[in-house]
């Protein structure tokens, strides 16, 4: 039996584009929330229309706009702006980006609703903040990585700084906007007021340094880019095979032995030079001059039935389409169809499922996300009209 | 201040060790909720014994274990067991982290707990989940960023492929522990029903996988590391300048026209990239141009001419330059943590602010069994027999 999604019939306005606020509300639609963007065609110019695409949706729109609405509204059309304000009386929450034209425009209207409304929650999703040096300043993904500390870090030692190969801050600065979100939500169930909440993707950014900023904190210390390998332990990271790339982690005296003896190398075992951790370490680059040698005699295949049948922590560097056709993650239902299109196109799915206690289950589906203003604001307003405005009713008389 | 938190009065027994869950609970204490770290009593959490210290104490555990209370005890043993049962009884919310299997083991699987409360919204987050031909491999950040392709997308072409300097693998499965655990409980207040979530580590990165997946799924191309270059923007990279490095974004066309006139480019020099399809068609060769032009000056000097054009763009920093950067300081992201006879040390807080208030800046990481003896009195447990429990040895109490 299929339940109903986690936060069902929650009312979510996005105020134009943000990559934050873009992944923070597909997770809430991925949840069951009912999320309506406000896009303004005209100035949220945005990556959507990058190929390739699909019954004229990019790429990029359908990896982050799944399961949502859309209205075309232009906030500096006195007749639009008035209908956004009947769709901001209509939502429970309320996403936007106080940096980008749309948002910005709107941030007053919005915190002006907040205090006639003490029910609503908010949530401003910018790349700097409202507050501190570059407060309403434009940002992105990569300027996040840069700034942040994580471009530094990446990459081989002698590469240039690199970047992540995805969007990892606009994903995880989205996951804390949806975090802050669910919270407020809980909250509300049980005290009714909402929340004015912010989340700068630059904040997000630094907080992923967590052990390695309080160690630097602690010693002074820092590292820069190892490429794939590690500050204290060898070997962990990617040997090169005869057809790709394998990944190692040999982070125990006891994998360190079941290692040695899977890959038909005992005397590394016997070898005094190699005995612990931070003996491997001191002998880094001969021991890595072997294992490199090593490794390109066989297939990365050959190298994974080997490592398994050792018992040690290994992977293969596996291209994305492979990773995305992995028995394990399609068995799990990593990459559903997409609903809604002309052809059958399969998308990255949600790793959300829910057993409730009543034995029915909850999985987000997948619909294709909307076409700029596919759906009419008046439809919009109908869906649950008369809750919504004594709601509001109510919120204004206290 | 805690009671106006969002998760005030929710209750959190965390089983999880190491990063991703630790990580999961950290954020939930830092929403409100009260959370009890489970530690067998000899080591505890592994994370205990990792270096660099501050003070006698691991830095790496204070990062992701401000704010709970930590209870020492051997779920082996009957006593223990039959302790942790009455705290989950009493729990709103279980998350754990061990491999498949292992809860089951101890006899405190979700359909064991759900037996005796029902509503109980309990989480379980391993390397590549309860289900699926790989549930039972051993996972590490490193072993799922490969499997996932995320190890393949980073990195520049040629050269050998990159982890992602964050872990992210890890990072991912918190962040979605946190994610699933909240929409129980609102789903609980919704509908009296309890959950189990099954997260699989590996899930949670395909997740990141996003729109390069997607491309991937559209049109079957394959789709590899492209160094600093961008399938959809361009320019939109890294460069160097003649000391350093600096990120721009110029790709839409009102920005593109500023970079033009901030380089002192002249249109002879940009014919070939006068719209966004040709750059991306020619992005080697618009590369080589930027390149030229950044190495001419220094980053700082860069950096004001760009932003004097209202560019996006920012230098690289190191971690030491951003934790010391001006721009941090005046986020207020940084705390003093103080707790108990430690010295004052600095934290990162949670990147959350809820009414003005930033969360996380409270309080610190417990000791080993700190909180052992005042977690048994709450759940009914006399003096004695808390005693009787540390001298059979299934629990520990700290300081």
């Amino acid at each position: 039996m299929a339940a109903a999604g986690p936060v069902r019939g929650t009312k979510v306005l996005v105020l134009g584009r943000g990559r934050p606020i873009d992944c923070g509300s597909m997770l809430l639609a991925d949840l069951g929330a009912d999320v309506v963007m406000v896009e303004d065609p005209e100035r949220d110019l945005s990556l959507d229309d990058v190929a390739p695409t699909i019954d004229g949706l990019g790429y990029q729109r359908m990896a982050f706009c799944r399961n949502k609405r859309s209205v075309a509204l232009r906030a500096t059309v006195p007749a639009e702006l008035a209908v956004i304000h009947r769709l901001l009386d209509w939502a429970d929450v309320v996403l936007y980006d106080s940096a980008n034209p749309v948002g910005r425009d709107l941030a007053g209207s919005v915190r002006d609703l907040a205090t006639r409304r003490p029910d609503l929650i908010t949530c401003d999703g910018s790349t700097w903040g409202s507050f501190g040096e570059r407060a309403g300043m434009a940002g992105n993904d990569l300027v996040l990585q840069a700034s942040a500390g994580c471009m530094d870090l990446t990459g081989e030692a002698d590469d240039p700084p690199t970047r992540a190969g995805t969007a990892i801050f606009d994903f995880v600065s989205g996951t804390y906007v949806a975090i802050a979100v669910l919270a407020a939500l809980f909250g509300r169930q049980q005290t009714g007021d909402g929340q004015r909440i912010e989340v700068a993707g630059y904040d997000t950014a630094v907080t992923l340094l967590s052990n390695m900023a309080s160690a630097y904190f602690a010693t002074g210390e820092h590292r820069s880019r190892l490429g794939t390998g590690h500050i204290s332990i060898f070997p962990y990271n990617a040997f090169r095979t005869s057809d790709g790339e394998i990944v190692i982690a040999i982070f125990t005296q006891a994998f360190w032995s079941k290692f040695c003896i899977g890959i038909g190398r005992p005397d590394l075992l016997e070898n005094p030079r190699y005995k612990s951790i931070p003996d491997r370490m001191a002998a880094k680059d001969e021991l890595s001059a072997i294992l490199d040698a090593l490794f390109l005699e066989r297939t990365t295949d050959e190298w994974s039935a080997i490592l398994q049948e050792a018992d040690v922590p290994y992977g293969p560097v596996l291209p994305v389409g492979r990773a995305l056709s992995l028995d394990q993650t399609t068995e799990r239902g990593m990459t559903p169809t997409v609903a809604g299109l002309s052809r059958p196109v399969r998308t990255v799915g949600s790793p959300l499922r829910f057993l409730l206690s009543d034995g029915s289950t909850y999985r987000p589906e997948a619909r294709r996300a909307p076409h700029i203003g596919e759906h009419d604001p008046a439809s919009v307003l109908a869906t649950d009209t008369v809750a919504s405005n004594e709601a509001y009713l109510q919120a204004s008389s206290r | 201040m805690t009671q106006n938190l969002p998760l005030a009065g929710v209750r959190v027994l965390d089983f999880t060790r190491m990063f991703a869950g630790p990580w999961a609970a950290e954020i939930l204490s830092d929403l409100g909720a009260t959370v009890v770290k489970v530690e067998e009593p000899r080591i505890g959490d592994p994370t205990r014994r990792h270096r660099p210290l501050v003070g006698v104490e691991s830095s790496y555990f204070m990062a992701v274990n401000r704010g709970k209370r930590s209870l020492a005890i051997d779920a082996r043993t009957a006593q223990g067991r039959e302790a942790l049962l009455k705290a989950m009884r009493e729990a709103d919310v279980v998350v754990e982290n061990f491999r498949p299997g292992v809860m089951e083991r101890l006899g405190l699987d979700y359909e064991t707990v759900k037996e005796i409360n029902p509503d109980v919204v309990y989480c379980s987050l391993s390397g590549f989940g309860a289900t699926g031909p790989m549930r039972e491999r051993i996972s590490f950040d490193i072993v799922n960023q490969a499997f996932a392709g995320l190890i393949d997308v980073t990195g520049h072409p040629g050269n050998r492929a990159s982890r992602i300097g964050v872990p992210i693998g890890d990072l991912s499965g918190g962040l979605y522990m946190s994610i699933a655990v909240l929409a129980g409980l609102v789903n609980r207040n919704a509908t009296g029903l309890g959950c189990w979530i099954d997260l699989g580590l590996h899930d949670t990165l395909i997740t990141l996988l996003a729109d390069v997946g997607q491309r991937h799924l559209v049109t079957g191309e394959r789709v590899s590391r492209a160094g600093n270059l961008d399938h959809a923007l361009a320019p939109h990279g890294c460069f160097a300048t003649s000391d350093g490095w600096i990120v721009v974004t110029a790709a839409a066309p009102d920005d593109w026209a500023r970079l033009v006139d901030a380089l002192g480019l002249t249109a002879e020099d940009v014919d070939a990239f006068n719209s966004l399809e040709d750059r991306l068609a020619n992005q080697a060769a618009l590369q080589g141009l930027l390149e030229r032009r950044f190495r001419a000056d220094s980053t700082a000097a860069w950096l004001e001419v760009l932003r004097r054009h209202e560019l996006i763009c920012h230098e690289v920093l190191d971690i030491r330059q951003v934790l010391e950067s001006s721009t941090l300081a005046s986020r207020n992201l940084v705390y003093e943590a103080k707790g108990g006879d430690r010295d004052a040390f600095r934290m990162l807080a949670s990147p959350m602010i809820l009414d003005g208030t930033r969360l996380g800046t409270g309080s610190v990481a417990p000791r080993l069994g700190e909180h052992t003896v005042s977690v048994l009195e709450e759940l009914g447990y006399s003096p004695d027999e808390v005693r009787a429990l540390t001298e059979a040895g299934a629990i520990r109490v700290g300081s």
